[in-house]
């Protein structure tokens, strides 16, 4: 089973200004259940300044590539192998004393789950303070004031009082937005945003949205924005990277994506979406099955057993599909399927 | 949070009020006469009558309920017929020797179960966590008495390097004066260095035996606390800030693990009381658990009926002090959600 | 010594340092924690010897024979004689009868007293519930070993009152964790259902929740055999068990203290040898029990 690589993008269009190029990227959990292989030699790169939206349903190994992008995979996982430049800068064979100086900095990490991402014996305070002092020299006073001005950055009211207050005073919406105040401290170029607002009610996730809209527009900073909710991904993504089972099966820009889909993976992904406009009745579309474990994948296509067009066919079973590259090769859209030149043509 | 402090004294009191009443009816309801006692099985019937009229044991019982309790608030204990003594006396005056002992046992588990911890989990290796877990079940299964005697036959008599069960100090050896009864502290204070190097060898070893069972406890209830926080969220956001394994360890891990084993607080209490009266007879240590043993071999009741009331008074005492402490430090209990 | 908590996940429940079980019978499953494996085997020698030594060993263990007193470890004597000439072997094998016998007993009676106690608890509520809890609390306001020599200074002393003693420290234990879990059954859906259905308390205690609670009792059970045996130990210690001459391991402990530290060793040695064995052994079947059962531990979080 080969897993075929990428061109790099940056060979092919160098006068790009790439924050982020991962390529071929492999992590692999060593349980007792056997190997996982949670990221499959992924490729990716995003754009200073530019939104990616990372896509895929739990288990398809996208926090895995957030944290193995930061270094913060622990055992029993590990990267194996592929390499992720930040700034042009390798980085993903610095060691962790190293690593230290860049998280925070130069790319942050805006968590999943609001509730349990603060320390809760600590001030919100404290812990905005914390990342500010880590990496500058600052008193305690200034990045005190720093803190504060964080704070109504992302619209915390009072904020000069809430600055003393423990995370259990603050409701989820607040949390996530200490959050990005948190991972905006130190002016980063690259956000990786890990389902930010997966916890969170429809209206307080409009509003956590908008604030990072805002913040990393005037900052010009770049956003990886991993979710498994596409409506989010319409709004804010420029680009998106679809993946499945812990492989990239389509990347494209936003507008190719949403008009038309190489990769049956995402356009059943489209499709269960429920829109207010679906009148008939019926039951929602959804993909049935399960996702894959990815310790024990399939000889062919991992998508196969649920696969609306390539369920039960020889070449899907038995073969792993390679990437197919089509239109503009300057910006092409790639897809991981066997058809793919036929439903993108 | 008044309110709170207020309703955990009231438990507390009641249940200190219950336990007065268990140990006062397991000591006058049940067989085992008192006075007979007292007088030896050769009394006549009418001298076990005039005794017991001496002793009150004639009046009815919340008659003798009443007269013990304002007894043990005014001070009168009853008296310790074996040691000659009132038992309020003979408990002061040992309390200071038990007290050390407790402390130095309580010290050494405490400071050598959160290194363990530490350890543990911050370098995770199998082999490292099957000792410790080793060590644990060892200390929990061990009974200390017989310990004691182990240590003491190796580390004094074969090997010399501790001295015998000669209590506090050598028998060449004056006590410091005296400050806080402690001999270690006052022989500090006073610059004895010979002394104190005396009493804190006399001490190591009980201490050690002491402290066994609440070190093993302590060490797997902090390693599986440290465990469980350093898998929560909040430990990545730290690391993702680019903060070192250490510095979230040391400042976000261990504060939020440690929250949760102040609760043991109590029973750990629990834990030297109950030791205190099987190690300090090994080691000849005039506490109040050798006094226990003792009034117990000569059927001296007064003296355990004392120590059963008071161990669980301290025992209540300690437990509210944990809730309330628990609740002073953890702001999420101390600073309600509704703002 | 503190009556352990089968649930307070302190006593170990991290699954991940387990190696793998994969459920192909007991014995395969035994097999493959060595851990388990040493305990299980240690447990079952000493049940073994409890339970035929004393009818396959020939001395008896209350055989005095003066002449024949405080001699070292030998063949004919492989733990030596006491200070009356007691062939301390035959002694260790009664005294494992006896710690073994009252433990399981102690064990036995008070999971179902503290079990029954805690599902009435749970199940009637009102000013039954209350009774009971307050009842328990006066127990729980005692450390376990000074309550348990109360009753034994109290009732007088000797096996039963000390095995009573025993058992009502543990007693509050199984009620309040029995209590808890009908109590959370009770808010399950099912039951609600039955009820809606019709089903009369008793029937729905019975039928519903009582199967659901045996392996929480169960686990609790196992973690409290270890601490029996160390504290009817202790109480012999203290000489509150056993009467004289009966060979307790703690009383005999007793026995060998003045001999300790006159070269006479193994008087005290081997009886405390037996209880460090299974206690231990005890303890760490528990533990692995607890693991399998109830991995994260229902009440993990102290």
């Amino acid at each position: 089973m080969t897993e075929a690589a990428l061109e790099s993008p940056a060979a092919v269009a160098p006068e790009k200004d790439f924050v982020l190029e991962v390529r071929d990227l492999e992590t692999n959990y060593y349980t007792h259940d056997g190997v996982v292989k949670a990221v499959r030699k992924v490729s990716l790169e995003i754009e200073r300044g530019h939104r990616v939206g990372v896509v895929g349903e739990s288990g398809s190994g996208k926090s895995a590539l957030a944290l193995s992008i930061l270094g913060l995979i622990e055992p029993p996982g590990r990267v194996v192998g592929g390499s992720v430049k930040l700034n042009g800068r390798e980085i993903s064979a610095l060691s962790d004393r190293q690593m230290q100086q860049v998280r925070g900095k130069e790319v942050s990490l805006v968590f999943q789950d609001p509730m349990t991402a603060l320390d809760p014996v600590k001030t919100i305070g404290g812990q905005i303070v914390e990342v500010i002092r880590h990496h500058r020299r600052m008193s305690r006073k200034a990045a005190r004031k720093l803190a504060v001005e964080l704070l109504r950055d992302v619209e915390v009211p009072h904020a000069e009082r809430r600055l003393d207050d423990y995370p259990h005073q603050y409701s989820g919406g607040m949390r996530q937005r200490v959050m990005i105040a948190i991972a905006l401290a130190n002016e980063p170029d690259l956000v990786v945003a890990d389902e930010p607002t997966t916890a969170l009610d429809v209206t307080t996730q409009a509003q956590v949205l908008e604030v990072l809209e805002r913040l990393v527009t005037e900052r010009n900073t770049a956003v990886m924005l991993i979710t498994h909710n596409l409506a989010i991904v319409a709004e804010f993504c420029d680009r998106v990277f679809v993946m499945y089972a812990g492989r990239v099966v389509e990347r494209a820009r936003a507008d190719q994506l949403f008009a038309r889909q190489g990769h049956p993976y995402s356009e059943a992904l489209l499709r269960s979406v429920p829109r207010p406009d679906m009148l008939q009745r019926g039951p929602l579309p959804t993909i049935p099955g399960f996702s894959p474990s990815l310790a024990h994948l399939p000889p062919g296509c991992p998508f196969e057993p649920r696969c609306p067009v390539g369920n039960g066919l020889e070449v899907c079973r038995t073969a792993v599909p390679y990437p197919v590259v089509l239109g503009d090769p300057q910006d092409p859209v790639v897809a991981e399927c066997h058809f793919a030149a036929e439903r993108l043509s | 949070m008044f309110r709170v402090v207020a309703s955990k004294i009231l438990g507390a009191s009641v249940a200190v009020f219950g336990a007065s009443l268990v140990a006062f009816v397991f000591m006058r309801v049940f067989p085992g006469n008192p006075a007979r006692l007292i007088l030896g099985p050769l009394a006549s019937e009418q001298a076990i009558k005039e005794q017991e009229r001496a002793m009150g044991l004639d009046q009815p019982l919340w008659v003798q309920y009443w007269r013990y309790i304002k007894g043990v608030f005014s001070g009168n204990w009853g008296f310790a017929y074996s040691a000659g003594d009132s038992v309020k006396h003979e408990v002061i005056a040992r309390l200071p020797a038990s007290a050390e002992l407790g402390l130095y046992a309580f010290l050494f588990a405490f400071v050598l179960a959160v290194l363990l911890a530490l350890v543990a989990t911050y370098r995770r290796r199998p082999v490292v966590d099957g000792v410790i877990r080793a060590v644990s079940f060892f200390g929990l299964g061990t009974p200390p008495f017989w310990f004691g005697l182990i240590a003491l036959l190796l580390f004094s008599q074969v090997w010399h390097v501790f001295p015998g069960p000669d209590g506090r100090l050598g028998p060449n050896t004056l006590p410091p004066p005296t400050y806080t009864h402690f001999y270690t502290i006052d022989a500090l204070i006073a610059g004895q260095w010979a002394t104190l190097g005396d009493a804190f060898m006399h001490i190591l070893l009980p201490a050690l035996t002491l402290g066994l069972a609440p070190f093993a406890y302590l060490v797997r209830l902090l390693r599986a606390n440290l465990l469980d926080v350093s898998r929560e969220n909040f430990i990545v956001v730290v690391r993702s800030k680019g903060l070192g394994r250490w510095s979230a360890f040391q400042h976000h891990a261990l504060p939020n693990a440690f929250l949760p084993t102040l609760t043991a607080g109590g029973l750990l209490l629990a834990q030297l009381l109950a030791g205190s009266v099987l190690v300090e007879k090994v080691f000849n240590w005039p506490g109040i658990g050798a006094l226990v043993v003792d009034s117990i071999l000569r059927q001296d009741y007064a003296v355990v009926q004392t120590f059963v009331l008071l161990s669980a008074i301290a025992y209540v005492v300690v437990n509210a002090l944990v809730d309330v402490l628990y609740g002073v430090i953890d702001p999420r209990v101390r600073i309600p959600m509704a703002r | 010594m503190e009556v352990p908590d089968g649930f307070a996940g302190e006593l170990g429940g991290d699954v991940s340092s387990h190696p793998r079980r994969r459920v192909s019978g007991m014995l395969g499953f035994v097999a493959r924690d060595p851990a388990l494996l040493v305990a299980g085997a240690t447990l079952t020698l000493l049940v073994l010897l409890a339970l035929f030594g004393p009818l396959a060993w020939p001395n008896d263990p209350l055989g005095i024979d003066v002449g024949a007193s405080l001699e070292a470890p030998s063949w004919a004597h492989p733990m030596g004689t006491d200070s009356v000439g007691r062939d301390v072997f035959a002694r260790f094998l009664e005294g494992a009868r006896i710690s073994l016998a009252v433990g399981s007993l102690v064990v036995v009676v008070g999971a179902l007293i503290g079990g029954f106690a805690g599902v009435v608890a749970g199940a009637t509520g009102g000013w039954v519930d209350g009774l009971v809890m307050r009842v328990m609390d006066a127990i729980l306001a005692f450390p376990p070993l000074i309550l348990a020599m109360a009753v034994s200074v109290g009732l007088g002393t000797g096996l039963k009152t000390a095995g009573l003693g025993i058992m009502l420290t543990t007693i509050p234990y199984y009620a309040r964790l029995l209590r808890s879990e009908v109590l959370r059954i009770r808010a399950l859906p099912f039951i609600e259902a039955a009820h809606a259905l019709g089903a009369r308390r008793m029937r729905i205690m019975l039928r519903h929740i009582v199967p659901h609670v045996v392996s929480t009792l169960l686990i609790q059970a196992a973690a409290v055999f270890g601490y029996a045996i160390l504290t009817l130990a202790a109480l012999g210690f203290v000489g509150l068990g056993a009467r004289v001459p009966t060979p307790e391991w703690g009383a005999m402990i007793t026995d060998g203290l003045q001999y300790f530290l006159t070269g006479q060793w193994w008087i005290g040695v081997f009886p405390g040898i037996g209880v460090l064995l299974a206690v231990t052994a005890a303890n760490v079947i528990a533990d692995r029990a607890r693991d399998i059962l109830d991995p994260r531990g229902r009440y993990a979080h102290v």
